[in-house]
């Protein structure tokens, strides 16, 4: 046998694993590394099962990373969700956030209505009982009492709107809170202005007929106010005016008609040639040009609390604006106010 | 148990029925060899041998040869103390080489653990070194039952799982038992091929006789490769002879790439300062020595292989386990 060429002893597999993984001592290493340089057989050995365990490992790795790729799937994809989640929750969030303004404002009315009912309800409840004969927004009815009021007409209608304060205040306050309250199930200020000259015609007309036939039988006349004028006058009344002092053609809204951008009712409206002007229950003002379908919030010019608004009886068009302490400021176009 | 284990264990004084306690409980003054009992004690409370189905001797008779196998570590004749035997134990795959020879013993339980953890390792292994899903699988099964002790000799079951002494890893192990059998198979398999018919070329004509210089340089290079270190040697044998990649060789020495190619370009630059030194020596001057190193490597007759394989050691005195 040539030792030279065919080296027959050759060192055990756990000889060469061991040197592979250096676990030998140094002295037993070299002769190992002695016998591969010489054995072309062992050399190979070694490498083959180097090459194996490099295979294995690389094997191992992407079979872990595969794991943990396919465990990692679900939680990574969560990132996708995250936006529409985040998006539903921000809906959620405002959804919630409106129904509690909304809450508070149909609690403060209520504790509002709770307060003064008590005192209006009785006086109020030959209006309220027929409230489908008598539209919210319809204007006020005047059956003239007495036999000598000649025969009714259109033009006696409208003027009888502007009924005395005397009559009606003391219906005033809780008829147009109970009108403000019933509102929400009524027509929208824009509807109701647009309604309101219709139906005051034909209230007219209907009440001039009422009116013919109870002169017929004689009957004694009462005075009724209708809700609207009833508010409109609630509105005048709270701002310490005289209810008919303007005998302008002012329509003046109900204030259950819409909430204002604040978030409130209106305390107080009117419309004139140019623009609807409202003030709310927290004394901001807002100005509409279209009969209430956009507002604009108007800048504070004026001191102390807004309270009411009106149309000037001595310069048609313009507008007058009262605070809490009756001081007056006027303007044209319900923007620029300049204290009186 | 085995004859040759049972002359083993009395040759390294130490009776196979020895109880571990005994070795130390009962106060036995400690004999060189032998293996400490409260040492054995304490491996045998970290591995948990019962859970293989081992008992305590046999705990103790592995650990003996294992330990004897190598001396401990220690030069031959050696008497290693307690601490250089928990040193030299503590550095094996205590629980790799119980389940090993446990499987050699032929125990259950070490079986199933040792299928259910090497079963699929083990043919992915072999699949990897064959570079064939149906020769893999061949080499697999074939080692699979060589290791279950199919095979026998002398009458006497053969497990090769009994020749591990748990200084690598068992899986490491089994991919070398592996890649010699499958270098093995394919040695011999070459070897039954027969040589393809081939017209041998007409010997040419009578070479002039090399030059003396090229007989020079050719002493100068054997004597250079033949002293050059064990470890440059096998550097050179299996980036030069094997054509290995720097990573290959890097693998199984587990160093850096650019170690290895650090190494062999000093390697190559100490061998060429080597042969010129071995040329002054043969009597030519250094101007002459430079020209003889400039000569076509193509004319000189040197069997590297040959001078790679020179020093033969005669350290491993085992057969391959084939």
């Amino acid at each position: 046998m040539n030792a030279k060429t065919q080296p027959d002893f050759h060192p055990d597999a756990e000889s060469l694993n061991a040197f592979s993984e250096r676990a030998l001592a140094e002295e037993e290493r070299g002769q190992i590394a002695a016998h591969l340089a010489i054995c072309g057989r062992c050399r190979q050995v070694v490498f083959l099962a180097q090459a194996a365990a490099t295979e294995e490992g690389q094997l191992a790795a992407a079979s872990t990373q595969r794991t943990e790729r396919q465990r990692g799937a679900w939680f990574r994809n969560w990132w996708l969700v995250w936006a529409p989640a985040a998006a539903l929750a921000t809906v959620v969030a405002l959804a919630f956030y409106v129904h509690l303004r909304r809450a508070a404002v149909d609690q403060e009315m209520a504790k509002a209505t709770q307060e003064v009912s008590p005192l209006v309800r009785p006086q109020n409840e030959a209006v309220t009982a027929r409230p489908a004969e008598t539209p919210p927004a319809a204007a006020a009815v005047v059956v003239a009492s007495g036999a000598g009021m000649g025969k009714p007409g259109l033009k006696k209608s409208s003027e009888e709107v502007a009924a005395p304060p005397s009559q009606v205040e003391p219906m005033v306050p809780a008829r147009g809170l109970v009108d403000a309250l019933e509102g929400q199930q009524a027509a929208t200020a824009q509807s109701n202005e647009a309604a309101r000259a219709t139906q005051t015609e034909e209230r007219a007309s209907a009440n001039a007929e009422e009116r013919g036939a109870r002169e017929q039988e004689g009957m004694h006349r009462t005075v009724l106010a209708a809700p609207a004028p009833a508010f409109a006058a609630s509105a005048r009344t709270m701002a310490g005016l005289a209810v008919g002092a303007s005998k302008t053609p002012t329509k003046v809204f109900s204030a259950k008609a819409a909430l204002l951008p604040s978030g409130l009712p209106a305390n107080s409206m009117v419309t004139g040639s140019k623009a609807t002007v409202a003030v709310d229950k927290g004394g901001a003002v807002f100005v509409s040009t279209d009969a209430g379908g956009h507002w604009e919030s108007v800048t504070q010019q004026w001191s102390g609390q807004a309270v009411a608004v009106r149309m000037q009886a001595k310069a048609p068009g313009a507008y007058e604006l009262v605070n809490d302490q009756g001081q007056v400021w006027v303007s044209t176009d319900g923007r620029v106010w300049t204290a009186q | 148990m085995s004859g040759a284990r049972i002359a083993y264990c009395e040759g390294v004084g130490s009776s196979p029925t020895q109880s571990v306690e005994g070795g130390a409980g009962e106060g036995l003054a400690w004999t060189p060899g032998a293996l400490d009992g409260s040492l054995v004690e304490e491996l045998w409370q970290e591995c948990d041998g019962a859970s293989l189905g081992l008992e305590r001797v046999e705990f103790r008779e592995i650990l003996q040869q294992a330990g004897a196998s190598q001396n401990f570590g220690l030069a031959e004749g050696a008497n290693a103390s307690r601490q250089q035997q928990a040193g030299y134990l503590r550095v094996l795959k205590l629980n790799e080489l119980m389940l090993a020879q446990a499987c050699a013993a032929g125990k259950d339980r070490a079986w199933e653990q040792f299928v259910a953890t090497y079963r699929q390792p083990l043919m992915r292994a072999a699949i990897a070194i064959t570079g064939s899903e149906t020769l893999g699988r061949d080499l697999a099964d074939q080692l699979y039952a060589e290791l279950y002790g199919l095979t026998e000799k002398a009458g006497e079951r053969r497990c090769p799982l009994a020749s591990y002494r748990g200084r690598g890893s068992l899986m490491g192990w089994l991919r070398t038992t592996l890649a010699q059998r499958h270098v093995d198979y394919h040695r011999r398999s070459h070897r039954e091929e027969p040589l393809e018919e081939f017209d041998a070329p007409a010997p040419e004509q009578a070479q002039e006789k090399p030059a003396a210089m090229l007989t020079t340089l050719e002493k100068a290079v054997e004597g250079a490769l033949s002293s050059a270190e064990a470890e440059d040697r096998l550097l050179l044998a299996a980036y030069f002879l094997d054509g290995r990649t720097l990573h290959e060789i890097a693998k199984m020495l587990q160093v850096h790439e650019a170690t290895v190619s650090r190494k062999l370009k000093r390697i190559c630059q100490d061998l060429r300062k080597q042969v010129l030194k071995n040329l002054q020596g043969l009597g030519l001057s250094r101007r002459a020595g430079e020209e003889a190193l400039g000569a076509d490597p193509r004319d000189l007759d040197v069997n590297l292989k040959e001078l790679l394989q020179y020093s033969q050691s005669d350290a491993f005195q085992e057969k391959a386990a084939s």
